[in-house]
């Protein structure tokens, strides 16, 4: 299989746009799947919290970028306090 | 949908903001060699695709949400083969597929042109939109 998605980096460009720097950002992304966007930005944020129910896909991101509070849960599952995130991310997911 | 930014609203600090990214209610485009040849069928993606940009207009027009940027951009997912990509669909879209006339207009296009890989694009919307306060003030002042 050598399926490639967005070689031209569209998405990376267009999330750039909205969000100049990811950096003291606390971030909380929905629907993350394998993680294609969390990859990007992760090491730049403070904190990120990455959510997908997709169990096979979280714990190949809770192996690939350990600083990730990656969780296998839908997003009414999801508990935090009020106020508490800089960046809410909705990947393909509403 | 609606329900999901509301709660994203609650989540947010108000300096924070929230991104969305969701694919057009168009249907996502077959490609070989630069020219359409088809689209993806996928049962309901258009309605559920039409609803996400719905919901944002919806939270927006309550008044909890100010758009602070948006654009569109393409999406292109390339497969070595036209049955390669065919498979990736069905495998990893919702109730998705290339139909069987689609994949042969990819044969007979890539039969003169063995270099050009064909491809799928789709049409995304990004949104950023920033948390307001009841009656629609800006927590910025």
């Amino acid at each position: 299989m050598a399926i490639d998605e967005d070689p031209e980096e569209h998405e990376v460009a267009a999330l750039a746009a909205m969000v100049a720097s990811f950096a003291r950002l606390r971030v909380v992304e929905i629907g993350c799947g394998d993680g294609r966007l969390t990859r990007r930005y992760a090491f730049d944020a403070d904190s990120v919290v990455a959510i997908d129910p997709d169990e096979e896909a979280i714990a190949q991101i809770a192996a690939d970028l350990p600083g990730v509070d990656a969780r296998a849960i839908g997003y009414d599952a999801l508990v935090l306090p009020a106020q508490s995130v800089d960046l809410v991310l909705f990947t393909w997911s509403l | 949908m609606v329900d999901a930014l509301r709660r994203a609203h609650r989540l947010v600090k108000s300096h924070g903001h929230v991104v969305d990214l969701h694919p057009s209610a168009k249907r996502a485009r077959v490609e070989a060699a630069g020219r359409p040849i088809g689209y993806v069928d996928a049962d309901d993606a258009p309605l559920r695709h039409a609803a996400a940009g719905a919901a944002l207009a919806a939270v927006v027009e309550e008044g909890l949400f100010a758009v602070d940027g948006a654009l569109v951009f393409s999406f292109y997912t390339y497969g070595d083969s036209i049955e390669e990509l065919r498979d990736y669909v069905e495998a990893n879209w919702r109730s998705a597929r290339i139909d069987d006339q689609t994949v042969g207009r990819a044969r007979e296009i890539l039969r003169d042109a063995p270099e050009a890989q064909p491809r799928i694009c789709e049409d995304v919307h990004i949104t950023k939109l920033r948390p307001l306060i009841a009656g629609g003030r800006s927590w910025r002042g």
